[in-house]
C-alpha cells in the first residue's frame, strides 16, 4: 500500500482539482511555487523581462497543458521543465543580445537587489552548465532527477556539475563562500 | 587555502543561494498575479501570450544596439564604440538628425540628440543625467505615443551605458514605426492601442513620459514633440511584393512583401499557429555576392478568426543591403518543437589541413564537411558544406600543441562576428569563414556545436528575392 503524508495528500488533491478545472486550485499551486519558479528564471535568465516573460508563458502554458500531467505529485518538477524550456526559448533566441552586452559593456539590465554575487556567477556559467546548476541548486534535484528531466545521462549532469563547481570555485573563491 | 570537498561546497553554494533569493521581487509577483488573474477572468489565450512573447524577442534583439551616432558627442561613449565590432548600425549617422532636446524633471535631466527614420524603424538616442547615482535601469517602457496628436503604440527596444560614476546614462530606443505595416487596418483597429495610423513623411512624435525606470521608477514629466522625417531616405526606400509559399514548412507560412531601406530590410508575411505553438521562421540570408544579411529582429502579431484560426502578422529584420546587391538567397530554418533542451553538444575531430575533414553528430549523422583550408593573402579560408549553413558557426580551431585557440568561439571570439563574415557560394552550397591567422604546419582540432537535435535547417526549400 503506498502511504502519502497529509502534505503530498493536499498537494495530489490540489492538483487533481486544477486538472478537472478548478482554476482557485491552479491558482494556489502557482503561489505555492512562486518563489521556486522565480529562482529558477532567476538562475538562468538575467535580464527582468525575460524573467518576467519566461514565468508569464510558463504559468499559461501550464494551465493550458495540465490535463497532460500524468502523476500529480511530479507537479512541481514539471511546472519547472515547462519553464525550463522557456528560458532556454528566450536563451537561444536572444544568445547575439548576450554577446553584445559581454562585449560592448552595454547594460542591458539592472538589478536593484543587492548581494546577488553567486547568482551572478551561475548566470555566468554557459547555458548547458547553467540550467544543471540552477536545478542542483535551487530545487535541490538529484543527479537522477536532473538527467531525467533533461533528458541527458547521469554521468553528463555529474560532469557538467564537476565543471560548474570548478567554474564557481573560480569565479567566488572559496574563502568568500 | 585548503579546497572545500564537493558535499561540503554544495551546501554552502546552496545555502548562499537561497539566501541571495529569499523573496519575490515585487515587480514579478505583479506580473505573476497580472497573468494569473487573466486566467481567472477566462479572458487569456496562448495566442495573445505569443503576441507578447514574439514581440519581446524583437525587444530582446534590439537590445544590443550600441549608438554610433552617439560617438561624437560623448568621448566616453567613443571608447565603448572600439569594442563595438558589429556592423549593424554603420550607416546610421548617415541618415541621422541632430535635436538636443532637454526635458528636466525629479531631478532627471534627459536629452533627446539624435533621431533617425528609414520609414520601417525610429531610432532615439538619449542621455540622461542625475546628480545621484542612478540605481535603476533608465527606460521608459510605459511611455505614451502620439504621432500627430494621435495616440498609438508600437514593439519597441533599446540599449545603453551608464557612465560617469552611473551618473549619465546613455541610450537608445527603436521604435517599429513601420509605414509599410502589411498589418490589416480592421486587426490595428481592433487590437492595438489607439488602432490604425496612418504614418506620414513627416510628423511630430510626441513622447510622453510620466515615469524612468523599470524596477523602482522615478516619477516625473519628461515631454517630448519630437519632429520626425524620412527625408534622408527618400528615394531610396523600395517595397516590393513577392508570392513565397511555405505551407509545407509552417501552416500557411506565405511571404508577401519585401522592404528595403538604407537601414533595414523587411519581409512580411502571415502564418497560421494552433493552439499549441506560435510555429515562427527564421532565416539566414544571402545576397548575390555571397555576403551575409544578419538577422535583426522578429516581430508578429495576430488573434484568433471568426473560423478559429490563429493568423499571425509576422515581420522578421534584417541589416540593409549593399549597395550592389541584385538579388537574396533566403534560406529557412526554425528551433525543433520538441521539449528536449541541452542537446547542444560540441563535436571535436582533427583538421585536415590536406584534405576534408568530416564532423559527425552523436547520432552518427554527417553533420558539416571541412572540404578545404586555403591559405590566401596571410589569411586562413575555411570552406565548409553543411545542412546547418551558417547556423553550423562558429567553429573552433585548436593548436593542439600550444592548446591556442586559433578561432575560439568560447570566450573572447565573436560569435556573431564569424557569423557576419561567413560567405555563401548558392552554386556549389558552400561557406567559407576566415580566420585573420594562418593555419599551416601543424597539429590542429576542429570544434563546432551540434545544432542538429535543436534546429531544423530547410534547404530544399530556399528562395531567392530580385532586389533590382
Amino acid at each position: 500500500m503506498e502511504l502519502i503524508s497529509f502534505f503530498d495528500y493536499r498537494k495530489k488533491s490540489t492538483v487533481s482539482k486544477a486538472k478537472k478545472g478548478d482554476k482557485e486550485a491552479f491558482l494556489a499551486l502557482i503561489d505555492e511555487n512562486r518563489l521556486n519558479i522565480y529562482r529558477v528564471a532567476r538562475g538562468i535568465l538575467k535580464d527582468t523581462v525575460d524573467i518576467e516573460d519566461a514565468i508569464q508563458n510558463t504559468i499559461i502554458k501550464s494551465f493550458q497543458k495540465i490535463n497532460s500531467l500524468k502523476q500529480d505529485e511530479y507537479f512541481r518538477t514539471w511546472l519547472i521543465k515547462i519553464l525550463i524550456n522557456e528560458c532556454t526559448q528566450i536563451l537561444r533566441k536572444g544568445k547575439r543580445v548576450t554577446y553584445l552586452s559581454e562585449n560592448s559593456d552595454t547594460e542591458i539590465y539592472n538589478d536593484s537587489y543587492e548581494n546577488i554575487d553567486l547568482t551572478k556567477a551561475i548566470n555566468s556559467l554557459s547555458e548547458e552548465l547553467r540550467v544543471t546548476t540552477v536545478l542542483f541548486y535551487f530545487e535541490d534535484m538529484s543527479t537522477k532527477d536532473i538527467a531525467k528531466l533533461l533528458k541527458i545521462s547521469d554521468g553528463t549532469v555529474r560532469s557538467r556539475l564537476t565543471r560548474a563547481r570548478t567554474k564557481l570555485r573560480e569565479i567566488m573563491g572559496e574563502v568568500e563562500i | 587555502m585548503i579546497e572545500l570537498n564537493d558535499d561540503l561546497f554544495d551546501d554552502k553554494i546552496r545555502k548562499k543561494l537561497k539566501d541571495e533569493i529569499n523573496c519575490v521581487p515585487n515587480d514579478i509577483n505583479q506580473k505573476i498575479d497580472s497573468t494569473l488573474n487573466k486566467i481567472n477572468k477566462k479572458r487569456f489565450t496562448i495566442k495573445k501570450a505569443c503576441c507578447i512573447l514574439v514581440s519581446c524577442i524583437g525587444v530582446t534583439l534590439l537590445l544590443g544596439m550600441a549608438m554610433p551616432t552617439y560617438t561624437s558627442n560623448i568621448p566616453i561613449i567613443g571608447n565603448i564604440f572600439k569594442m563595438f565590432t558589429n556592423k549593424i548600425y554603420e550607416n546610421y549617422d548617415e541618415y541621422a538628425s541632430d535635436l538636443n532636446i532637454t526635458k528636466e524633471s525629479s531631478g532627471l535631466k534627459m536629452t533627446i540628440d539624435k533621431v533617425v527614420y528609414d520609414e520601417v524603424q525610429l531610432s532615439i538616442f538619449y542621455t540622461i543625467e542625475s546628480e545621484k547615482e542612478i540605481q535603476d535601469t533608465p527606460r521608459f517602457p510605459g511611455a505614451k505615443l502620439r504621432i500627430n496628436g494621435k495616440e498609438t503604440t508600437f514593439s519597441a527596444g533599446g540599449t545603453g551605458k551608464l557612465m560617469n560614476d552611473n551618473k549619465t546614462f546613455a541610450g537608445s530606443i527603436e521604435y517599429n514605426v513601420s509605414k509599410h505595416n502589411s498589418v490589416p487596418k480592421e486587426f490595428q483597429n481592433e487590437h492595438l492601442l489607439g488602432g490604425y495610423v496612418e504614418i506620414p513623411d513627416k510628423f511630430v512624435l510626441n513622447l510622453d513620459i510620466d515615469e524612468i525606470g523599470l524596477d523602482n521608477p522615478i516619477k516625473g514629466t519628461w515631454n517630448f514633440n519630437i519632429p520626425v522625417s524620412s527625408e534622408k531616405v527618400n528615394g531610396k526606400v523600395n517595397e516590393k511584393e513577392c508570392d513565397i509559399d511555405l505551407s509545407n514548412i509552417v501552416s500557411g507560412y506565405h511571404i508577401n512583401k519585401i522592404i528595403t531601406t538604407p537601414l533595414n530590410t523587411v519581409i512580411q508575411g502571415t502564418r497560421m499557429d494552433d493552439e499549441e505553438n506560435a510555429d515562427r521562421l527564421s532565416f539566414a540570408v544571402f545576397d548575390n555576392k555571397g555576403r551575409y544579411i544578419k538577422n535583426k529582429s522578429e516581430e508578429a502579431v495576430g488573434d484568433k478568426d471568426k473560423d478559429g484560426n490563429y493568423i499571425m502578422y509576422f515581420s522578421n529584420g534584417f541589416k540593409e543591403i549593399y549597395d550592389d546587391t541584385d538579388y537574396l538567397t533566403f534560406i529557412p530554418w526554425k528551433y525543433k518543437n520538441n521539449d528536449s533542451h541541452e542537446t547542444e553538444n560540441n563535436i571535436t575531430e582533427k583538421l585536415n589541413l590536406k584534405g576534408e575533414t568530416k564532423l559527425y553528430s552523436s547520432d552518427g549523422k554527417e553533420y558539416m564537411t571541412i572540404t578545404k583550408v586555403n591559405i590566401e593573402d596571410g589569411k586562413t579560408k575555411i570552406y565548409y558544406k553543411s545542412r546547418y549553413g551558417v547556423n553550423a558557426a562558429p567553429i573552433e580551431i585548436v593548436d593542439n600543441k600550444t592548446g591556442e585557440n586559433i578561432i575560439s568561439f568560447n570566450e573572447d571570439y565573436n560569435f556573431e562576428e564569424q557569423k557576419e563574415a561567413t560567405t555563401y557560394n548558392a552554386d556549389t552550397d558552400e561557406y567559407a569563414i576566415t580566420c585573420d591567422k594562418e593555419i599551416k604546419d601543424g597539429d590542429y582540432s576542429v570544434k563546432t556545436i551540434d545544432k542538429s537535435k535543436s534546429i531544423e535547417v530547410y534547404g530544399d526549400e530556399k528562395f531567392t528575392i530580385k532586389i533590382k
